[in-house]
């Protein structure tokens, strides 16, 4: 029994984005994330009327693809968001400054970081600025790093968390009052 | 036809209907998502509230999803119901805010039931509860508690989720009436210092001290939460009898009650000082990195102010130093490792150490044993150590959650045992345990559970689990669950669930050469479920409605003997010779039950004001051996509880007001003791009011006052020696009720 005590602790220590949990499924993520984009006054959209949603998740990464993955599958069984159709793309993390420029090129509405991209989540807040494009992350803790919006449950419940200072650099255009329903970060 | 067969026909048609619904296409976008995305009306946020507002749960099928997805009638009850309705116990928690769960309290540890069926004086063990997904049941008598004795530091309950109907497919034995899973908060939730004063004036009083910090340590994200509580009760001082018992049969003496034998031959006055509680209780909590370890550590001491059929047959009257007392220290690590894109692990070693001693004075010859003239102490004991390890591996086959295998096996070893001594109050003397066991025995669980969602908008949970267990032998425990979502925000379920409850070592080992053959070939009490439920969302507001079935198989109860089986036991050395009456532990009753389950909740105002009820109206009865069916005792066929609460502005208080109301309820001896008129509760409604918030001026304190107040006088157990009726009682008496209690308490959090 100690042998497996032992075990679990070097595996423990051994995995290397502990902390990094998701807390509300990726199904719930979804309905909020959807929900909460559809009060974006500035959405960007495709050239086709589309909302273009960007999956990101760290390469070789198990946890973080099932993430994204499931994520992805709940927002297909929405038919529209805010009205428009949308379509979602999966793909590795390779660099903000890259992330940044495909956001531009496909006219990203909305860019969801998957688990594992904790470090990443600055410098993908500062290559983002000024983009209008709402960034979310599956990780509650990835808010404070700089992701405009995250989830988290306490007691039982989905809480959502807003980092203020983010949506103003990245000129995300909320209606004021949203801001009453979420824990606000700044 | 039989009756079964005409309860399925119209959960089919409901079912096929529904699934019609879903197959149609479906402009599948919820309300939300049509909202336009300029100039958002204030009242659209009302959506976005209410999927806030839905629970997530965990204890249902073991993986988080929303209340409305879970194979099972669920409800959550958070921290801050808590606060807001003044809620100081588990058993409060239920009675006033869970759907078709209830307690009784009849003035000691609460008796527990759900939708119309409560078993007495089964300690709690029809029931599984949950700590952090760690069972509180023991494993000598399956015992949990649900009032102040569950000893959870309550200050750091997060959410408390109550499962209704048989949850055995995951959990095992005891999860027979539901599952009971309280969540402790995280160190993010719960850091810094606090500390707590809480009193119920002038009869209790607790303190509470807790610990919460987060950071890293050797590079890896971790946690400690940690809570200690003390709780202790006196009082309040209840007034009992007079009842006349007249001689002692063994002296030929009026019965004594007291050692000085004043009064004696009549039990009852004034019990100010055998009222009482002490609980010192602790919980920790540990993370580093994706590994857990839970410990628990308490003690629950209390005197009971009345002799009854339950805890406490016989015993002095107001005596302070009779009392029953449970141990407990327990300890869970829990681990879990992504293994692939689809796989995923989790690991727990689990161990507890568990021991009951029930220490009762009584002064009177007829309730010792032979040669006991000037009374005797009974030291009864329980105990229990176990340890297991539970693996569960999880396959998410098509990476998207849409078709999810969990396979588990639960493999645990037990040392369980009892006895009892009755000493002779003068000389000390005991001529050696009665009842005597100690057993080390096995136990495995394997099981699977499949989900799938074959089409939008319609899941399936399948699960079964297979016990094999030395006590008992083997047991099957099946699942079917099926939820469709026939349109925006609505979902309709058709749930087919069993469990089943081990015998306990007393019932299958206990025996005494004078009264009772011990029973080894007891089997496990079942459980079969139906029941179909319809939710509704719509803006915050919530809504269900559910019909159940349920019936309830070999439920174990004392038999007597006949006289061939006297002899038979007598010769095969179980009984002393001489011996014309005996008894066993049989598996011999069942159980039928159904009803109706009904629940709404909701916000308005920003969430500033909320509100709900819950409404459960049940039929059950139970078919005794002789051919008879007779109601339950106890439960009310009737039962639910509202609640309110408005948060005011600027900092004033949050007013919250709950009441719980209870039907008529027959009292335990109502089908047994002959009483005329049939011994009944009256209808019971007990109201609370609570103020809460923040102290101004100064930062981190905070505040709480409630004030109780109850209709009902009595609660249905039969106090006192006379558990049937005599020529001189021909009524029965009942339990007293607190009706009026006022309660005060002040939380600091350093730092804030």
């Amino acid at each position: 029994m100690l042998l497996w005590v032992a075990a679990m602790a070097v595996a423990a220590a051994a995995t290397a984005r502990a902390g990094e949990d998701v807390t509300v499924p990726a199904r719930v993520q979804a309905q909020l994330l959807v929900a909460v984009a559809s009060f974006q006054s500035n959405m960007n959209l495709a050239a086709d009327g589309s909302v273009q949603i960007l999956v990101v998740i760290k390469d070789d990464d198990a946890a973080s693809e099932r993430v994204a993955r499931q994520l992805v599958g709940a927002l297909g069984d929405m038919k529209r968001i805010a009205r428009h159709p949308h379509h979602e793309v999966v793909e590795p993390f390779h660099d903000a400054a890259s992330l940044a420029a495909t956001c531009r090129e496909r006219h990203i509405s909305l860019v969801y970081l998957s688990t594992g991209l904790g470090a990443a989540v600055p410098e993908v807040a500062q290559a983002l600025q000024g983009t209008a494009v709402l960034t979310a992350g599956a990780v509650a803790g990835f808010v404070q790093r700089g992701t405009a919006l995250g989830f988290d449950l306490v007691s039982g419940r989905s809480e959502m968390l807003l980092n203020r200072t983010q949506v103003k650099a990245l000129n995300v255009q909320f209606p004021p009052t949203l801001f009453q329903l979420m824990r606000v970060v700044e | 036809m039989s009756r079964r067969l005409r309860v399925a026909r119209p959960i089919a048609g409901l079912l096929f209907a529904a699934v019609a619904l879903a197959s149609a296409p479906v402009n599948a976008q919820p309300a939300i998502a049509a909202t336009a995305p300029a100039a958002a009306p204030e009242e659209d946020f009302a959506e976005l509230r209410g999927l806030v507002e839905e629970p997530i749960l965990s204890t249902a099928s073991q993986s988080l999803e929303s209340a409305s997805a879970a194979p099972a009638t669920s409800t959550s009850i958070s921290a801050d119901d808590l606060r807001r309705f003044g809620i100081r116990s588990l058993d409060e928690a239920i009675n006033y805010l869970a759907l078709g769960m209830m307690t009784q309290n009849p003035l000691h540890s609460v008796d527990i039931g759900a939708r119309g069926v409560l078993l007495t004086a089964d300690f709690g063990n029809h029931v599984l509860l949950l700590v952090n997904g760690h069972a509180m049941n023991e494993q000598w008598d399956g015992t949990a508690y649900f009032e102040r004795g569950a000893a959870i530091p309550f200050d750091l309950i997060d959410h408390i989720e109550i499962v209704l109907g048989p949850g055995s497919v995951l959990y095992g034995s005891n999860a027979m009436l539901g599952v009971i899973n309280i969540i402790t908060k995280r160190a993010s939730e719960w850091s810094g210092i606090r500390i707590a004063a809480e009193s119920e004036l002038p009869i209790s009083a607790r303190l509470a001290l807790g610990y919460g910090h987060e950071g890293t340590l050797a590079g890896l994200p971790a946690s400690i939460t940690v809570a200690l509580d003390y709780y202790r009760q006196s009082g309040p001082t209840f007034t009992f009898g007079p009842q006349n018992v007249g001689d002692d049969s063994v002296t030929m003496m009026p019965k004594k009650f007291n050692p000085a034998g004043t009064n004696a031959g009549i039990w009852g006055g004034a019990a100010d000082q055998s009222y009482w509680t002490r609980i010192p209780a602790g919980y920790a909590r540990m993370t580093l990195g994706h590994a857990e370890l839970d410990l628990r550590a308490a003690t629950y001491t209390r005197g009971t102010p009345y002799t009854n059929e339950f805890n406490q047959s016989l015993g002095d009257f107001n005596d302070p130093d009779s009392w029953e007392r449970d141990r407990w220290l327990s300890a869970d690590f829990k681990y879990h490792l992504t293994l692939s894109s689809i796989a995923e692990l989790k690991s727990r070693l689990y161990g507890d150490i568990y021991d009951y001693r029930q220490h009762i004075h009584s002064s009177a010859a007829e309730d010792c044993l032979d040669g006991q003239l000037n009374g005797c102490r009974r030291e009864a004991l329980g105990l229990s150590r176990w340890a297991g390890l539970e693996e569960q591996v999880t396959f998410d086959w098509r990476h998207d959650g849409s078709m999810v295998t969990m396979l588990g096996a639960d493999g645990r070893i037990r040392h369980v045992g009892s006895e009892l001594d009755i000493y002779d109050a003068v000389t000390g003397d005991s001529p050696g345990p009665i009842g005597y066991a100690r057993r080390t025995e096995g136990a495995l669980g394997v099981y699977a559970q499949q989900t799938a969602r074959p089409m939008n908008r319609v899941d399936v949970n399948l699960g079964l689990r297979f016990d094999a267990d030395q006590r008992f032998g083997k047991h099957l425990s099946p699942r079917v669950a099926v939820a469709v979502r026939p349109w925006t925000d609505g979902t309709l379920k058709a749930i087919y669930s069993e469990a089943f409850r081990a015998p306990t070592l007393y019932e299958v080992a206990y025996q005494d050469p004078r009264t009772q053959v011990a029973a080894p070939g007891l089997s496990p009490e079942v459980v079969r479920s139906v029941e179909v439920l319809l939710t509704q969302r719509w803006g915050t507001n919530r809504f269900l409605i559910g019909g159940f079935s349920s019936w309830w198989l070999g439920m174990v109860s004392t038999q007597q003997l006949t006289p061939d089986q006297v002899n038979a036991a007598i010769a095969a050395g179980k009984l002393e010779p001489g011996t014309t009456s005996a008894v066993q532990y049989q598996n011999v009753a069942e159980i039928r039950d159904m009803g109706l389950d009904a629940s709404y909740d909701g916000t308005r105002l920003n969430g500033r004001l909320r509100f709900g009820a819950n409404l459960t109206i049940a039929d059950a009865d139970r078919n005794s051996p002789d051919g008879n069916n007779v109601d339950l005792t106890v439960t009310p066929k009737v039962f639910g509880n509202a609640r309110i609460s408005y948060a005011l502005p600027d900092g004033l208080p949050v007013i919250g007001l709950s009441a719980l109301f209870f039907g008529e309820r027959l009292a335990d001896r109502a089908n047994d003791g002959g009483f005329m008129p049939m011994p009944r509760a009256p209808p019971q409604l007990e109201a609370r009011l609570t103020l809460s918030g923040d102290v101004p001026a100064i930062a981190g304190l905070s505040y709480r006052a409630t004030v109780d107040a109850a209709l009902a006088s009595h609660n249905p157990y039969v106090v006192g020696p006379l558990q049937a009726a005599t020529p001189d009682h021909p009524s029965a008496e009942l339990s007293p009720v607190d009706r009026f209690r006022v309660g005060v308490g002040l939380w600091y959090h350093f730092g804030k």
